[in-house]
């Protein structure tokens, strides 16, 4: 079977409490730059890393768990509806598509050993414009 | 912004498996990642490529090791793994004594969030 599946980025999403504290923290200790950051209500930040891969710094949820090794491996693929069929077909059993208005769409796979792979593209929702 | 001393080669995201070939597999034939690296289960570690030349590492679990489905470290490689310790050391953040193998040398770190990162350096 071929694989339809463009992918445009790596992430590494990691969980934060303080996405401004964290944001500064790469960016002073290992130089990475900030490649997006709308606000810390976003709760999304994106720091560059070598090889256009970024690193995702994701707010925790009230009463999240957070472990010391929590992350994501996260594609971004050029057509996620392609891409979600293609991994059905692969017997993944994909999550429904998740859509964040303006933001990202998304869906999770989990590998053979039960590590979670998130899968995002471009969002497919977006507000009207004013 | 200052100078900063550590000097990324490479940077890697760790995952746990319970089977390194069944992973390795399973990222090569679902998402076309080739195995770059199969060091087998004695050493615990293969590597898969990412697109970029970024780096999968799929690191065994051992007995009775924790293994929650988004575990995952971010790896950064580097040309030199003293200055780097004494870097962050420097910049205050808790730094595991160095830990040297055959194969790798490594520590591990934590940053702002608690989040684990791991610094290694392939033996020269």
């Amino acid at each position: 079977m071929g694989n339809p599946m463009k992918i445009r980025r790596v992430y590494f999403q990691i969980k934060v409490s303080d996405l401004g504290r964290a944001k500064d923290f790469y960016n002073d200790v290992f130089g990475f730059e900030v490649a997006w950051f709308m606000d810390t209500d976003a709760g999304w930040c994106e720091m560059q890393l070598p090889n256009d891969a970024r690193l995702g710094l994701n707010t925790r949820e009230p009463g999240q768990d957070i472990f010391p090794s929590w992350g994501i491996l996260t594609l971004d693929v050029e057509n996620l509806e392609e891409t979600r069929d293609y991994l059905d077909k692969k017997g993944l059993k994909p999550t429904e598509i998740s859509d964040i208005p303006d933001m990202v769409s998304l869906f999770n796979v989990f590998d053979t050993e039960g590590n979670k792979i998130q899968i995002v593209s471009d969002p497919r929702v977006k507000s009207e414009e004013k | 912004m200052t100078d900063i001393p550590l000097k990324i080669v490479r940077v890697y995201y760790q995952i746990k498996v319970d089977d390194l070939k069944r992973s390795t597999d399973f990222y090569k034939d679902v998402f076309g990642f080739e195995i770059t690296l199969y060091a087998g289960p004695e050493l615990g570690w293969a590597e898969s490529t990412l697109p970029g030349g970024l780096g999968l590492g799929h690191n065994l679990r051992l007995p009775g090791q924790d293994h929650p489905p988004s575990w995952g470290i971010l790896t950064l490689e580097v040309e030199d793994l003293k200055i780097a310790w004494d870097y962050l050391k420097k910049k205050g953040l808790d730094v595991t004594e160095i830990t040297e193998t055959p194969n790798i040398n490594f520590f591990n770190t934590k940053d702002s969030e608690e989040n684990s990162i791991q610094i290694v350096q392939v033996p020269k």
